[in-house]
C-alpha cells in the first residue's frame, strides 16, 4: 500500500484515539463510526485473485529454479595459505596483477555501465530493487538491470550523500540525516549528527542494518536509526569520499583506493584495492547491488583531464594490504632464494626465523589494533618472478611459527579469488 | 497511551486491550529497569510494536506497521508521548461551537446512529457523515496549529 495512504490512515486513527481520550469513551465507540469510504468488496476479490495467481506463478518458478540454485551454492573457500598448499610446489608463484605495477585502463577495475542523468555524482543508494542516483540537480531512480529511469525529482537541498535501508532513503546533510519515504518522496524525520567540528564535515553515508554510518574525515560513527544512539567505529583512511555496505562490512572510497574497512571486533583488518595510477578520483559514490559494488567516479586522468566512469567494481582485484606492515620480499637468483625482511637481506630461511623472533620481541612491533588493543604488526609477503610456491610457503610457515598471526600475500590472495571465481563460472 | 499507540499502528480495536495486557505481562516476566517515564514509554512502545509485528505475517503488513510507527514518531516528537496532543485537542474541542461539540458527544460518546443524529440536528444521514468529516478535519488542523504555537 502507498506510504502516503498508510500515513494518512495512521493520522486518522491517531485523531480517533485522541477523541476517545478527550471524550473519555472506549476506543471501540470511536472506531465504530466510519467517516471514510469502506473498501469495496470487489477490490478485495480482485486483489485476492492477483495474489493467488502470483503465488502460484512464484511457486512454479521456485520449483523450476531450485535445482539450479542448489548447484550454485558457494562452497566454503580455503584461506590463502591452505590454497597455496594445494598448488604444485615447484611451480612459480603467480605474479602480482599488473594493475598494481603499472598504469592501466580504468576498465581493469570497473565493468562500465552508463548511468542516467547529467552532472557530478553526489550519491548512490539501493532500495526495493531500484538504484537511486543523486546526480547534478536531480534525484533519479532507475532499474539496475535495464537502466530505465522510473522516477525523477529535484535534488533535496543541501544533499551531501545518499543511502538507503530496506524502506527509507537517507539524505546526508550538514548537521543531520533526513529520512525520506521513497514512494512519497517526502521527508519523514531527521536524525541529528553528533558533534564533528574537530573531525571535519560529514562526507559519506551508508546503512548497515538498523544503523546509519556516517564518515567525518577518518572518523566513522554508526547512529542507531531508532534511538539515535551513536557508536564509534574503527577509523577509516583519510580522504574518504563515500561509504557502502555489503550487508556486513563497510567499504569506502578514497582518491586512489577502494578499501574494505576494519570491523569493530578487530577480526578483520583494513584491506585495499589500488585504482590504476592514472586515476585520481575527485568525487565518487558506491552502493552494493546484491553482492556487486556499483561505483560512479568523477576522476582526473594521467593528463589531468576530467573524466567519468561508472560500473561494477571488479572486487576480485582486491588485495589484502594492511596499512602498517612488515614486508618480506622474496627473490630468486642464481645463488638461490634471497629474503628481504624489511630492509635486511638474508639468504637462509633459518636466519629469517631468527630475525623474525627478534622482531617479535621488539616492543616497537606492537601496533594499535582496530579495537584499541596492541597487536603484532602484520606481515606482507611478496614473491618476485622465479620464486617457487614451496619457497613462499616455507617463509609463510616460518612467520606463523614465530607467532605472527596476520600473514598476507596479495598475489596469492588475488590468484585464489580468481581461481574461485573461475570455478564458480 | 499504549492502547492509543497500538491502535494507531493498526491493531484491531478488539485486540488492543489484549495486546496491552500481553505487553505488561511480558515486561513483568522479563524484568524492567525504571529509567524514568520517557524511557519506560519508549520501552513499552517497542515491546508493543514487536508484539504487533509478530502477528503480521506479510512483509507489506509489517511495513504498514513500521510506517505507522514513523507517523507516530513524527506526530509525537522525540518524547514519543501524545499527552500534549490530547491537551491540545481538549482545548480545540472546548473551542468548538455548541452544535459541533454536541454532535461529537452524541456520535462518539453516546453512540447515536446517523439517522437519529440527522433527526436531532436537522440533517440527512449523509449530511451527518459530511459534518463529522469536516469536524474531524477542523480538529486536526486546530491541533496542529496549537502544537505549532499558534492559538
Amino acid at each position: 500500500m502507498n506510504a502516503q495512504v498508510v500515513a494518512e490512515r495512521a493520522r486518522e486513527r491517531m485523531l480517533s484515539a485522541e477523541i476517545a481520550a478527550v471524550l473519555q469513551v472506549e476506543l471501540a465507540s470511536v472506531d465504530a463510526v466510519g467517516v471514510t469510504a469502506p473498501r469495496r468488496r470487489s477490490a478485495w476479490l480482485a486483489a485476492a485473485v492477483v495474489v493467488l495467481g502470483t503465488a502460484i506463478a512464484c511457486g512454479v518458478a521456485w520449483l523450476q529454479q531450485r535445482d539450479a540454485r542448489l548447484a550454485q551454492e558457494p562452497e566454503p573457500q580455503p584461506s590463502s595459505r591452505e590454497w597455496l598448499g594445494k598448488q604444485p610446489q615447484d611451480a612459480e608463484v603467480p605474479p602480482l596483477p599488473s594493475l598494481l605495477l603499472s598504469s592501466l585502463f580504468v576498465s581493469s577495475v570497473v565493468e562500465p555501465v552508463v548511468l542516467p542523468g547529467e552532472g557530478p555524482i553526489r550519491g548512490l543508494a539501493h532500495v526495493d530493487g531500484l538504484v537511486w542516483l543523486a546526480r547534478g540537480d536531480a534525484l533519479l531512480a532507475f532499474d539496475p538491470a535495464s537502466g530505465k529511469v522510473v522516477r525523477q525529482r529535484s535534488l533535496p537541498a543541501g544533499l551531501l550523500g545518499l543511502a538507503a535501508d530496506e524502506r527509507f532513503l537517507y539524505v546526508l546533510e550538514k548537521d543531520a540525516v533526513t529520512l525520506f519515504d521513497p514512494l512519497a518522496l517526502e521527508p519523514m524525520r531527521s536524525l541529528p549528527l553528533p558533534e564533528h567540528e574537530a573531525d571535519g564535515p560529514a562526507r559519506a553515508i551508508c546503512c548497515r542494518g538498523d544503523q546509519v554510518c556516517v564518515a567525518f574525515g577518518r572518523r566513522i560513527v554508526a547512529i542507531d536509526r531508532r534511538s539515535g544512539e551513536v557508536h564509534e567505529l574503527p577509523p577509516g583512511p583519510t580522504g574518504m569520499q563515500w561509504l557502502a555496505c555489503d550487508g556486513k562490512a563497510l567499504w569506502g572510497g578514497e582518491e586512489r583506493r577502494i578499501v574494505k574497512l576494519a570491523d569493530a571486533g578487530g577480526a578483520r583488518p583494513m584491506e585495499a584495492m589500488d585504482l590504476p595510477r592514472t586515476m585520481t578520483v575527485q568525487r565518487g559514490a558506491g552502493v552494493f547491488v546484491g553482492d556487486q559494488l556499483l561505483g560512479a567516479f568523477d576522476f582526473t586522468d594521467g593528463a589531468g583531464a576530467p573524466q567519468h566512469v561508472a560500473g561494477y567494481v571488479r572486487l576480485d582485484a582486491m588485495i589484502a594490504a594492511p596499512e602498517e606492515c612488515l614486508s618480506i620480499k622474496i627473490h630468486a637468483d642464481q645463488q638461490g632464494v634471497k629474503y628481504e625482511v624489511g630492509p635486511k637481506p638474508i639468504r637462509q630461511l633459518a636466519r629469517v626465523q631468527l630475525e623474525l623472533q627478534r622482531i617479535v620481541q621488539d616492543p616497537r612491533s606492537m601496533i594499535p589494533g582496530p579495537n584499541g588493543k596492541r597487536v603484532l604488526i602484520p606481515i606482507v609477503l611478496q614473491a618476485y618472478p622465479g620464486v617457487r610456491v614451496e619457497d613462499l610457503a616455507a617463509a609463510w610457515d616460518v612467520a606463523l611459527a614465530v607467532g605472527f598471526e596476520q600473514v598476507y600475500c596479495p598475489q596469492v590472495e588475488v590468484a585464489r579469488r580468481r581461481a574461485a571465481s573461475a570455478k564458480g563460472k | 497511551m499504549l492502547s492509543r499507540y497500538l491502535y494507531v499502528l493498526g491493531a484491531r480495536v478488539d485486540r488492543v486491550d489484549d495486546l496491552v495486557q500481553e505487553v505488561f505481562v511480558l515486561v513483568l516476566q522479563k524484568g524492567f529497569e525504571d529509567r524514568g517515564p520517557a524511557a519506560a514509554g519508549a520501552f513499552l512502545r517497542g515491546v508493543a510494536k514487536n508484539m504487533l509485528l509478530r502477528e503480521r505475517r506479510s512483509r507489506a503488513a509489517r511495513r504498514e506497521v513500521e510506517l505507522a510507527d514513523e507517523t507516530w514518531r513524527v506526530q509525537c516528537g522525540d518524547a514519543g508521548d501524545d499527552d500534549h496532543r490530547i491537551e491540545a485537542l481538549r482545548q480545540c474541542v472546548d473551542g468548538l461551537p455548541a452544535k459541533g461539540r454536541d454532535l461529537l458527544q452524541r456520535c462518539y460518546g453516546d453512540g447515536a446512529g446517523r439517522a437519529a443524529l440527522g433527526a436531532e440536528f436537522g440533517m440527512v444521514a449523509d449530511g451527518v457523515k459530511t459534518a463529522l468529516r469536516r469536524l474531524r478535519a477542523g480538529l486536526r488542523a486546530c491541533v496542529e496549529r496549537r502544537l505549532r504555537g499558534e492559538a
